[in-house]
């Protein structure tokens, strides 16, 4: 089969499917089978691959993070974190925005996804934001954007996936997501102080001693889970795989004394969700790898290094391009399946570009950062829409400031590899 | 007041099924993740640790997968597009959701099919694990055959929802939970 034959049975079987409704992993399982079928003429390979891409020890990071980011959310964990993170610093000029912010760095470390972020620092934070004067949709954008740290900060879910598939050490993928993601967090931060310097109102008072005692000491458990995953991590005592294990495990533990208030049937449905979620994902990542296969053998990334070649397009030309091609897919797709769609044709490219694997990786992270808040599938967006009562457009309105910001931060990282790879060995 | 009869049973019937996959689903991931825990502490703890284990959890996790994906269909987690959806009047997206849960269904009949394949080719060949468990590989390809299968069932399942007097169309999550 030649190349333009080829790139439209696997680009437009998976634009149809993906467009009638078709879940995205079996739209690509499908795609990709449908390719290998008309070649070679067998089916069971595309089952064969399918298993081949779960049957991996990094790959159990994801569930594993995803079910204790679940369990942390609903278990109250995140409103001993806030209580604790206002205590200290709430009076400050920035006042309980810029608690949302340092507080979503914090569970940013625990917790490998946007949207789990977006919802668990919400749904605790965002009525306190409008019950202390700030406006909606202030609060709404600040808190749809900051999300987006979920991803960039380790652990990252995308960032484990991009491993898996690049073959990059998820260590340093991690290690390489840590100044941006605290950067990005900074400039988060500053943004709301020079913001909302004038709304004294929302200040609150300065907490006592004994206020902050308590709230730390309630908070200890919960501040303690990042120390224990990255340190453990960076420290060479777990793999990221053994960390997450650790991190189900001990939140269960310290959110045990919740779910015995909530009740059995709360916690299962918690558990049930978080592993359900999980399977979801496993299924794009399963069925990308069905994708990932046709596509390297029909030979299309291969042409497209060669066509890039003869068009002897230079590396800050390439970036430009990749980021626009990934803000218009982030637009319509979420993080995993754009990831995962892209990553087979991008990685031989930026191979022949010279351009580092993982500062790459981060640059698509930031990319997916702004997906995450761009309609119209924007889905931190439709969280905040869900947890705030008022439309996806209202919370687009109070993103765009934010998004002027997380612009600038691409262009910063797309054209300084430094801030990626300054912990990167 | 619950229903009795027949309709009576068949719902707590299905009912009773799907507790079972969710349960079975939750209990093969957390189970996996204790597991794992439990050889960490093993292993750092008292230096001691057994590596199947972790092949263990790996293959239950791939089991917790292919039974979760039905569950994702019933819960509307999976992730999907679902702009055109939102344009459309509330017959239009019954006829595009059953289209999309056709189509769905075709792909995962051929999931069974490619899984069942699988699974019967490395019985014949009593394929065993490149490990040292030596464990015949065969009970964990039938999850993908078994994955498709039950998928199958909740897609009908589905379809009959989706057109059931006075049923209300659930807001499809997109990507529920996703990252």
């Amino acid at each position: 089969m030649d190349i333009l034959s080829a790139s439209l049975l696997l680009v437009g079987s998976l634009a149809v499917l993906a467009i009638i409704g078709v879940p995205i992993g079996l739209s690509l399982a499908a795609s990709g089978a449908a390719y290998i079928y008309i070649i070679n003429g067998v089916l069971p390979v595309s089952g064969g691959i399918m298993f081949s891409a779960l049957d991996k020890t990094p790959v159990l990071a994801i569930p594993f993070f995803i079910i204790a980011a679940e369990i942390l959310s609903r278990g109250g964990a995140i409103k001993r974190l806030v209580s604790a993170v206002d205590s200290l610093i709430g009076h400050l000029p920035g006042g309980l925005a810029v608690v949302a912010v340092v507080s979503t760095i914090i569970f940013s470390a625990m917790c490998g996804s946007s949207i789990a972020t977006a919802a668990a620092i919400g749904v605790v934070v965002l009525p306190e934001l409008i019950q202390r004067g700030y406006p909606q949709r202030f609060s709404l954008g600040l808190i749809a954007m900051s999300g987006g740290l979920g991803i960039l900060i380790p652990p990252s879910i995308p960032l484990i996936i991009y491993g898996l598939v690049s073959n990059e050490s998820i260590g340093k993928l991690f290690q390489a997501g840590i100044v941006p993601g605290l950067l990005f967090g900074a400039l988060l931060c500053a943004y709301v102080i020079v913001r909302t310097w004038s709304w004294r109102e929302t200040r609150r008072e300065r907490a006592g001693f004994a206020e902050r005692r308590d709230a730390l000491v309630a908070a200890t458990d919960v501040l303690l889970l990042p120390v224990i995953i990255l340190g453990s991590i960076y420290g060479g005592i777990f793999t990221p795989t053994e960390a997450s294990a650790v991190a189900v495990v001990y939140a269960l533990v310290i959110t045990a004394a919740e779910y015995r208030q909530q009740g059995l049937r709360r916690f299962v449905t918690v558990i049930a969700r978080g592993c359900i979620t999980s399977a979801a994902i496993l299924l794009v990542l399963a069925g990308a790898a069905v994708f990932g296969y046709a596509m390297t053998d029909s030979g299309i990334p291969q042409s497209l290094v060669n066509w890039i070649t003869e068009q002897k397009l230079a590396a800050a030309g390439f970036l430009l391009a990749a980021n626009i091609l990934l803000i218009f897919l982030g637009m319509f797709l979420e993080v995993i399946s754009a990831l995962l769609i892209t990553l087979p044709i991008f990685l031989p490219l930026i191979a022949l570009m010279d351009i580092d694997p993982i500062h790459f990786a981060i640059v698509i992270i930031i990319n997916m950062e702004i997906a995450a808040v761009t309609p119209p599938i924007g889905l931190n967006l439709f969280t905040l829409s869900a947890i705030g009562n008022v439309t996806v457009g209202e919370v687009f309105r109070g993103t765009a400031p934010f998004l002027v910001l997380a612009f600038f931060m691409l262009g910063l990282i797309t054209y300084v590899p430094e801030i990626s790879l300054v912990l990167v060995d | 007041m619950a229903e009795t009869g027949p309709r009576g049973w068949a719902k707590s019937l299905l009912r009773g099924w799907d507790v079972l996959c969710d349960g079975a689903t939750g209990l093969l991931f957390v189970g996996g993740a204790v597991f794992m825990f439990a050889m960490v502490v093993t292993r750092y703890g008292f230096a001691w640790s057994d590596p199947s284990v972790e092949i263990v959890v790996r293959y239950s996790m791939i089991w917790g997968t292919f039974i979760g994906i039905s569950a994702g269909v019933r819960y509307g987690v999976n992730i999907r597009f679902t702009l055109i959806e939102h344009v459309l009047n509330d017959r239009g997206t019954r006829i595009l959701r059953t289209l999309a849960h056709v189509v769905t269904l075709l792909i995962a009949a051929a999931l069974t099919v490619s899984g069942y394949t699988l699974a019967d080719e490395t019985l014949m060949f009593n394929e065993v694990m490149p490990t040292a468990l030596r464990w015949p590989i065969w009970p964990f390809h039938v999850s993908v055959c078994a994955g498709g299968a039950l998928l199958c069932i909740q897609l009908i399942r589905s379809i009959v929802d989706v057109w059931r007097a006075g049923a209300v169309l659930a807001e499809d999550a997109s990507a529920g939970g996703a990252v």
